[in-house]
């Protein structure tokens, strides 16, 4: 029997995985409003999975945002920004409502959830008062859920918890989602025109 | 960093909520934290049920007139929340799942605790693991068998951190829970242990034989020790706990060979706990005050009364752990030495080592302590004082810092004159 088939078969197939599309999360979009930056991420979904579902059986969710800029180097972060956001999910009216901690303090409400991340990010500026315009500047945005203590702890006062461990560890998959990164760079002040994205 | 000590500094968080599609706010709007944190907050309960119906009796009258006090207050989830943890630690036989959804009337929400029976199952419990440099290795390991309200449950502890001793053995215990509406559960344990001496203990109890003996009859070892500890505890109410009981001992003595003493106490004790838990923050005070009484009518050899008193009180926000705790014991008569105070291990003055502090355990000791941790950067500071045999009293400090706070290590000093031998403390909740 002849083996070109075969062999034609086994090389399209791998020509097809190599040329299919591979999914990544899109860069994170910096824009300049005067001394600040602020970023955009186009495809980053916060409330989704298990958020969604917690916020839509009424409960609060808290999300630290941090945002990092790196200058010269990408080990160490030259400036950082951070704030805690607490979205609830308004059962009656089918809205989402976010606020912020720190002073001076800021909430919206009435937003779908795509408007409600974005806002988040609106909230989250950069200073780049003192960086010089022609360095080279990257950003990495990370978002965590606040810790929560579940009942499913398995390290508490009564111990460690052989089977809880167990479940946790067979977990970490779930749990990823509570966190996301995106980056961007490098690029250059110069080139962020106020409301323009490199 | 900033972020952590504006929250240390600050102290309470009353957020602003604001209503509009977007509003900065510097001035905050009259209303509770609840109020910026969720917005559902500005709806009433209109129904709290349990469910499947017919489970209501298990909860016992405290925690069912909390459920049943819901209906036509503000929606409070964090409130809501602390009632379905209270609802799981009553019951520890169900799964609790808390919904929350629309009412039948406009502006109210319904709130459910869906109460789902877990299978019978087996757990496998680490209750200590800790490494000292001075007292070396502390484990066990405890496998606790659940069907339905029953737990069995059977251990194996080598323990030379809790008490003057090392103990090393086994036990086994049962206890039903969730009887009488929830509120009481009873049980006993069994306890068989085989003990070994650190000889800074064994030459303190040679020395006090020749020079002090009103202390060398308080003092005798032990090689064997054995518990039978039948209990009963009952929810008084919500944070409240009363337990009872008896703690019989018997003990074989070291010498002369084969002889036996009793060491019987009846005992009682109140425990607080409670929490407060918001989507920012959780704090939680817990209280503890036990009293035993070894006496002749239960045949006890060793009569006397010890009393123990223990605080602490707990403070998380963001990355910020902040436990402050206080202990404080005193004994009257002759106790066993498992019943004498240890300051000067893994939990107390842990720059020091407890066979320097008192080397045969104290019968009055006081501490405190205040455990700070940044996320898993931690410093501790404690201070103790203890009296033996009617010595003097001295305050003794020691500051530890370290990595870690539910398993970490610690490097621990005593805070003393001249030289500083630091303590090395490795493992988990300590």
């Amino acid at each position: 029997m002849p083996r070109w088939p075969i062999a034609w078969v086994g090389v399209t197939c791998l020509t097809a995985g190599l040329l299919l599309p591979v999914e990544q999360p899109q860069p994170l979009r910096p824009r300049r409003l005067a001394e600040e930056l602020f970023v955009n991420a186009p495809d980053l979904r916060v409330i989704d999975g298990r958020i969604a579902e917690k916020l839509k059986n009424g409960a609060g969710v808290a999300l630290d945002y941090h945002l990092a800029l790196f200058s010269g180097s990408r080990t160490i972060a030259r400036r950082r920004t951070f704030e805690r956001f607490t979205f609830s999910y308004d059962l009656w009216e089918e809205n989402y409502t976010v606020s912020t901690l720190r002073k001076p303090r800021s909430a919206a409400s009435r937003m779908n959830a795509r408007e409600a991340e974005r806002w988040c990010l609106d909230h989250l500026p950069m200073k780049v008062t003192g960086l010089g315009e022609n360095d080279e500047i990257w950003l990495r945005l990370e978002i965590r859920a606040a810790r929560d203590h579940g009942d499913s702890e398995w390290l508490s006062e009564q111990g460690l918890n052989l089977g809880r461990l167990i479940d946790a560890l067979g977990k970490i998959d779930e749990r990823k989602p509570d966190q996301w990164m995106r980056e961007a760079g490098p690029f250059r002040l110069r080139d962020l025109a106020p409301g323009r994205t490199p | 960093m900033r972020l952590a000590m504006y929250f240390l500094v600050s102290g309470t968080f009353t957020m602003g909520f604001a209503q509009g599609v977007d509003q900065s706010s510097g001035t905050e709007p009259a209303g509770n934290q609840q109020l910026a944190a969720n917005v559902n907050s500005r709806y009433v309960v209109e129904r709290a049920e349990i469910h499947p119906e017919g489970l209501e009796h298990r909860l016992g009258n405290p925690l069912l007139t909390l459920v049943k006090a819901l209906p036509g207050q503000a929606f409070d989830s964090a409130a809501v929340e602390e009632l379905a943890q209270k609802i799981r630690r009553q019951l520890p036989a169900y799964q609790v799942v808390l919904k929350v959804a629309r009412g039948a009337e406009r502006d109210q929400l319904r709130v459910t605790f869906e109460l789902i029976r877990k299978g019978n199952g087996t757990d496998v419990v680490v209750p200590r693991f800790s490494y000292h440099s001075k007292q070396n290795f502390t484990f066990g390991a405890d496998a606790n068998l659940r069907r339905g309200d029953y737990t069995v449950s059977a251990g194996a502890l080598t323990d030379q951190d809790e008490l003057m001793e090392r103990y090393s053995g086994i036990r086994f215990g049962a206890q039903r829970q969730a009887v009488g509406a929830g509120r009481v559960r009873f049980g006993l344990g069994v306890e068989l242990w085989r003990t070994q001496w650190n000889p800074t203990l064994e030459a303190a109890v040679t020395d006090a034989v020749v020079n002090d003996p009103d202390a060398a009859g308080n003092v005798e070892i032990y090689r064997t020790r054995t518990q039978f500890r039948p209990f009963v505890a009952v929810r008084l109410f919500e944070p409240l706990e009363w337990e009872a009981g008896v703690s019989a001992h018997r003990l074989q003595m070291q010498s002369p060979a084969a002889r036996h003493e009793l060491s019987n106490a009846a005992y009682t004790s109140l425990r607080l706990e409670r929490r407060w838990k918001s989507s920012e923050r959780e704090q939680k005070l817990t209280a503890d005050y036990e009293f035993r009484v070894g006496t002749s009518t239960l045949g006890s050899d060793f009569l006397y009364r010890r009393h123990l008193a223990t605080a602490a009180y707990r403070y998380e926000h963001n990355h910020d752990v902040l436990i402050a705790s206080a202990m404080a014991g005193w004994i009257n008569g002759r106790a066993p030495l498992f019943e004498r105070f240890v300051l000067g291990n893994s939990r107390t003055l842990r720059g020091w080592s407890k066979w320097d502090v008192a080397p045969l355990g104290s019968d009055q000791v006081a501490h405190g302590s205040v455990d700070y941790s940044y996320r898993e950067f931690r410093v501790v500071y404690d201070a103790g004082s203890s009296r033996a045999f009617g010595g003097d009293r001295k305050l003794r400090q020691s500051v530890a810092v370290g990595y870690g706070r539910g398993f970490g290590f610690l490097i621990a000093f005593p805070l003393r004159e001249g030289r500083m031998d630091p303590i090395f403390m490795l493992g988990m909740n300590f």
